[in-house]
């Protein structure tokens, strides 16, 4: 792991942005919005947190990685307020990555949250 | 006296055909513009070109291999994919197809913030979210249970 990992709080800040990308097959062309499965993951949701960056920078770092359709961000205070959990999960190569957990017991996020999560979503970035 | 007439007509849209009394034999022949998608009373009702798409979506999952969507995507299985289509061939109403990164396959539907469905179809079952009318309701249905819980969504 590089030493800027060290540097980041391990707790994710209220006022951060979580950055996610989308693939094209997510995408609900009829209502002009990503679909709620975005946030329908068997072992986390992946997301990276902006850690202070500018929002150009969490769009490149991510497109850098895949040539994603779209990118969408949340704001961390408002994935607490739908009662899920956020998970600082550094992993080689992105010290940035979290996760979204359904609660502190469960994983998976189904029924309304994922819903909810989308519909607080900003798409910052479209192809 | 005539032998023959012709009678173009559209038939989802016809007013209408007559018979001439001093004619014999009629051919009425369909509208050589047809309408794109069988619709009926309900214009949300059974699209044919919505289905058509919705299988061809359905196939592409079937390339998805393991971090199919940037992440830890897992991949769908293909009896799934199978059954699902299937199962929109027989939908009253037809609704869009989403894959999930879970290898599940979600069906939706959303009409406003107060009507809009989420079925989320897996090898374990179904789980579906709807709201209508402002009511929320999460539940855990039988897959053959879907095209009544859709159908009861728009009435």
């Amino acid at each position: 792991m590089s030493s800027t990992l060290e540097k980041l709080d391990t707790v994710i800040k209220d006022d951060e942005f979580l950055y996610r990308g989308i693939i094209e097959s997510f995408w609900d062309y009829k209502n002009n919005k990503p679909s709620s499965a975005i946030y329908k993951d068997s072992k986390g949701v992946s997301v990276d947190r902006d850690a202070k960056r500018p929002q150009d920078d969490c769009i490149a770092f991510l497109q850098a990685k895949k040539n994603f359709f779209a990118i969408c961000k949340i704001k961390a205070s408002i994935v607490r307020e739908k009662n899920a959990i956020l998970k600082y999960l550094p992993v080689e190569g992105n010290i940035y990555h979290s996760e979204i957990h359904d609660s502190i017991d469960r994983i998976q996020m189904r029924g309304s949250k994922p819903k909810k999560l989308r519909d607080s979503s900003i798409v910052v970035f479209k192809e | 006296m005539n032998d023959l007439g012709l009678i173009k007509t559209d038939a989802t849209n016809s007013i209408g055909y007559f018979h001439l009394p001093k004619v014999k034999c009629h051919f009425i022949f369909r509208s050589i513009n047809p309408p794109s998608s069988t619709s009926f009373n309900n214009p949300q009702r059974f699209s044919l070109e919505q289905l058509k798409l919705n299988k061809r979506k359905l196939h592409t999952f079937k390339h998805f291999g393991k971090g199919w969507n940037g992440y830890n995507g897992e991949p769908i299985d293909h009896k799934l994919i199978d059954e699902i289509e299937t199962l929109i061939s027989d939908l009253e109403y037809q609704p869009q197809i989403f894959p999930t990164g879970r290898g599940s396959v979600q069906i939706e539907e959303y009409l406003d913030e107060h009507n809009f469905i989420e079925i989320e179809i897996s090898n374990n079952g179904a789980f579906a979210y709807m709201v209508k009318n402002g009511k929320e309701m999460e539940k855990e249905i039988s897959i053959h249970k879907i095209n009544k819980l859709i159908s009861e969504f728009y009435t």
